[in-house]
């Protein structure tokens, strides 16, 4: 239970391989399991770590749970998963959970659903996850031939989607940190893992939140309550592999469409006055009430009234006590309702911040799609938007947790009737959303499901150990 | 309207029937059915019933297997009032539903009293029962709802928005005037009395654990204090009696949780493996599960046997309900601000604990609230109790039990059945928003001062 084994755990749990500008995310299905065993093992050689992430090329790959019966885990075996994920994320009571209702209902979604697009790519036929990065165009190109000439090579696999990121930095990045299409910096509050034996961490940064028990993203360490997170357990006739679930963790992977287009007019309809002319100023102060953060990145709780860049990656705030009542941050700004910090239900700062803390994510989402230029010009039609990627030991503590207790839910800290802003899936224009506001609160209306659902998945992220144990299985 | 005294406003009823050998499935079906409706049923029209918060109908077993027709209630005024009139209502429902149940009364010749006497005569009640807001009537919660929101659309009118730039006070004198314009508002003014158990329950707690703990005292002064020798050492001897009692019992305790533990680790089957065995049962609870805002739990434990636990868990309810009625009863129960009404009651055989809940929000965030706030309370009552998981290993009646989250969330949901039917009367509010409304109509009738104006004026 000691330290964490960087070299058997995936890379992309420590690392969202920032310096790797080019990424692949290959959706394959197994279409002979003996030869795909066989690639599987070969691949774990390629597998990069967390030792030393980043350099010419990584490599990870994830499973999803009909993957692992298609590789030959008998129902028992499968069993001993978590149950989100052997359900899948488009069971009916998790798609009413998640808020994958109407537009983003998984029957319409692109991969991941009941049909899949074409036909070829529904949940049944996602297996295999593998995730590409390169530093640029050109090793990118080099990374995926050979890839696809390894599938080729060993024949057990077949790429039913393949899904191309936007190259970082984006257009609009600011420093290291990636720009969203909305506009706002991204990725910046990510949890640190406590990777020592006595939950230090050494490399915790000035100014960062204190480090998260690595047991809440890593399987086999002690998580937030210091017990360990059941893990799955291979006990099959195929050999027994009681520890086949530690150094893995679970990986939610979701494709969300954004309409710029529609969030950046509503911003414009709702800051009209009375000479009926757009201002950018008063988009992007509601934008950063709605983002809870200026396009910067910088917190409004921290710099309320005009961005100020100089903030831009400030992660050691609190609500507490600059901001009880949401008059700087509102409530149900985004990322007050995805980390509500140290203000939670009647209890204290201290106790607030231990309750959140068992319900963190490490995002290592990138953008897709090409930036909108001109955002008040309505829409071009072409898709656009984040590859949602979450690692957590608890898909039901952790992200969905997040996703509906936090942000689809009306209630949230006293709220009456609204969803996250930026998450939420209301009517076209009819969501709305409360700005607390001195003298009293201002309602904005107008909202609509600027965010929606076209894919995803619950994978799992096997330990390279384990890999290699599957492949050597059969 | 006249105001009727409350100080029990709220009951609880949970009539508990055997199900005829062979109807299960036809009870189930009926209920189902009325259970897809009961937003607009006109067969069971609780949404007509102005009296009624909650109501539930699921099937359980009792301890020798038999399948039970539980029917919850959580009503304003005494239970059998509410049956009276639900019989009157809906009598050929409650005709159809509990023809399915052993001993109703035969059709010829029965009439609604007799009814009503069988329901009554198969209440169990609440050995526990935790009402959020202690003497709230319904009427007045959608009272309260409506008035906030014709507060707030004055607010936002766009006619009005001069008033931002007033202060608090002047806002809060100019809203009360509106709605003493408004004949229709005339009750947001007359105070809303405060149950007893609300205004003296933690005093009345405190004078009855002082008690015994004067006595205590008393008997360790007269055992320590120079006095006449007789004395002190009577003194003396209660005190070790006492002490050599409750000792004992923690001896007795102990060696029951270190035979549970010695059981457990014995176990045949892991415990995670009976719970994947055992969770084929769980799609019909999932499939009825945030669907709305709110959720229902209906779940039964068996009571660990043996007359030692079932007396300690007895000793146990008695003391959360005290504490659930007297302490709690102010939107939180040991900081769980989630729950609207909830019971728990053992089943006439004495070998089954039922849990009923009435909550905001989903299952998952709900039982992070007992693990994260409320751990021992839980643990306390549960650790009595069994079921194919297995309660957490417990140290103490108290310690370590719900704090085992994996484990426990699993022995949580093996006890759940599917509520077949289940009606909430505000499914749209949280008891936070029945707080804040209540503390909006209170604002309404008070002189504010210009913090007090400002607070009032964030609740809109």
């Amino acid at each position: 239970m000691g330290k964490l084994e960087r070299s058997d755990v995936q890379g992309l749990v420590v690392s969202g391989y920032a310096a790797m500008h080019h990424a692949r995310y290959l959706l394959l299905r197994v279409v002979d399991p003996v030869m795909a065993r066989r690639w599987l093992g070969r691949l774990a050689d390629r597998i990069t770590n967390s030792e030393a992430p980043g350099r010419r090329r990584c490599t990870n790959v994830a499973l999803t749970a009909a993957g692992l019966a298609a590789l030959g885990l008998d129902e028992h075996e499968l069993g001993t998963f978590a149950v989100p994920f052997q359900e899948g994320m488009t069971a009916p009571h998790r798609q009413r959970a998640l808020g994958d209702v109407g537009a983003s209902d998984p029957a319409t979604w692109a991969w991941g659903g009941s049909h899949g697009g074409d036909g070829r790519c529904s949940a049944a036929d996602l297996h295999v996850l593998l995730l590409l990065f390169a530093p640029d165009e050109r090793t990118m190109a080099d990374v995926e031939a050979d890839e696809r000439a390894a599938l080729e090579a060993d024949g057990g696999l077949e790429v039913v989607l393949s899904l191309v990121p936007e190259p970082l930095p984006g257009r609009l990045s600011v420093g290291k940190f990636g720009v969203e299409h909305f506009g706002f910096a991204d990725g910046l509050s990510q949890p640190t893992i406590a990777e020592g034996d006595d939950g230090s961490d050494p490399g915790r940064g000035r100014g960062q939140p204190a480090p998260i028990a690595a047991g809440e993203f890593v399987l086999g360490y002690r998580n937030g309550y210091g017990r360990l997170t059941p893990w799955p357990e291979l006990r099959g006739p195929a050999g027994p592999r009681p520890d086949f679930g530690r150094n893995g963790t679970y990986l939610v992977f979701r494709q969300l469409a954004q309409d710029v287009a529609g969030f950046w007019s509503f911003l414009d309809q709702a800051t009209r006055e009375d000479d009926d002319e757009p201002s950018w100023a008063r988009m992007d102060a509601l934008a950063a009430k709605v983002v809870g953060r200026w396009r910067s990145g910088a917190p409004v709780v921290r710099s309320p009234h005009a961005d100020d860049p100089s903030l831009a990656t400030a992660n050691d705030f609190g609500y507490a006590g600059p901001d009880p009542h949401g008059e700087r941050c509102p409530f149900g700004a985004h990322i007050r309702r995805t980390n509500p910090r140290d203000v939670l239900g009647s209890a204290g700062p201290a106790k607030a911040r231990e309750l959140s803390d068992l319900h963190r994510l490490i995002r290592r989402g990138r953008v897709y799609g090409p930036a909108l230029d001109d955002v008040l010009g309505g829409d071009d039609g072409r898709d656009r938007g984040l590859m949602f990627m979450a690692l957590n030991a608890n898909i039901e503590r952790q992200f969905e947790f997040v996703q509906n207790t936090w942000c689809n839910n009306p209630k949230f800290a006293g709220l009456y009737h609204e969803q996250d802003p930026l998450l939420g899936n209301p009517a076209p224009g009819q969501g709305t959303f409360t700005v607390q506001d001195r003298p009293y609160a201002r309602r904005v209306r107008g909202l609509s499901g600027f965010v929606t659902v076209r894919g995803g998945a619950y994978l799992f992220l096997p330990a390279i150990s384990a890999l290699r144990h599957l492949a050597s299985r059969g | 309207m006249p105001l009727r005294r409350r100080d029990d406003a709220q009951s609880a009823f949970t009539i508990w029937t055997p199900v005829l050998p062979d109807h299960n499935d036809q009870l189930t079906r009926l209920l189902d059915e009325l259970g897809d409706h009961i937003g607009t049923s006109a067969r069971l029209p609780f949404v007509q019933m102005d009296t009624v918060h909650y109501a539930s109908f699921a099937i359980m077993a009792d301890g020798a297997g038999t399948p039970h027709l539980l029917f919850e209630g959580n009503v304003d005024g005494p239970a059998r009032a509410f049956l009276e009139r639900l019989v009157d209502v809906a009598g050929p429902t409650i005709d159809e539903i509990y023809e399915h149940c052993r001993g109703y009364p035969r059709t010829s010749g029965r009439t609604p009293a007799d009814v009503v006497a069988h329901l009554c005569a198969h209440d169990i009640g609440a050995d526990v029962f935790y009402v959020a807001w202690s003497g709230r009537t319904v009427a007045e919660m959608r009272r309260e709802q409506d008035l906030r929101l014709h507060l707030q659309a004055l607010l936002d009118a766009p006619g009005n928005q001069h008033l931002r730039r007033r202060s608090p006070q002047a806002i809060h004198r100019w809203l009360v005037r509106q709605v003493e314009q408004d004949p229709e508002l005339t009750w947001a003014f007359v105070p809303s009395p405060r149950p007893f158990r609300v205004r003296h329950g933690r005093k009345l707690v405190l004078a009855g654990a002082a008690v015994p703990g004067l006595g205590v005292l008393g008997l360790v002064a007269a055992a320590v204090l120079p006095g006449h020798r007789c004395r002190t050492w009577t003194a003396r001897a209660a005190l070790v009696a006492l002490g050599g009692t409750l000792g004992a019992l923690v001896w007795r305790l102990r060696s029951h949780e270190r035979a549970d533990d010695r059981r457990d680790t014995a176990r045949a089957v892991d415990w995670r493996e009976s719970y994947a065995a055992w969770s084929a049962n769980l799609g019909d609870v999932r499939s009825r599960e945030d669907v709305k805002g709110q959720n229902h739990i209906a779940s039964v434990q068996a009571i660990k046997a043996g007359t030692f636990r079932s007396g300690l868990l007895r000793l146990v309810l008695g003391a959360v309900h005290i504490v659930a009625g007297f302490i709690f009863n102010r939107g939180d129960l040991g900081g769980i601000a989630s729950i609207h009404f909830a019971r728990w009651v053992i089943t006439p055989d004495g070998r089954g604990l039922v849990f009923l809940s009435n909550f905001d929000g989903s299952w998952e965030s709900y039982l992070g609230d007992f693990i994260d706030l409320s751990a021992i309370g839980l643990t306390g009552v549960w650790s009595n109790t069994d079921n194919v998981v297995g309660f957490p290993q417990t140290r103490y009646l108290l310690f370590g039990g719900a704090r085992d989250e994996a484990r426990f969330k699993a022995f949580g949901r093996a006890g759940m059945v599917a509520t077949n039917v289940w009606y909430s009367a505000y499914p749209d509010l949280s008891v936070a928003n029945i707080a804040n409304n209540m503390a909006v109509r209170v604002g309404l009738g008070a002189d504010l001062d210009p913090a007090a104006a400002q607070a009032w004026l964030r609740r809109l």
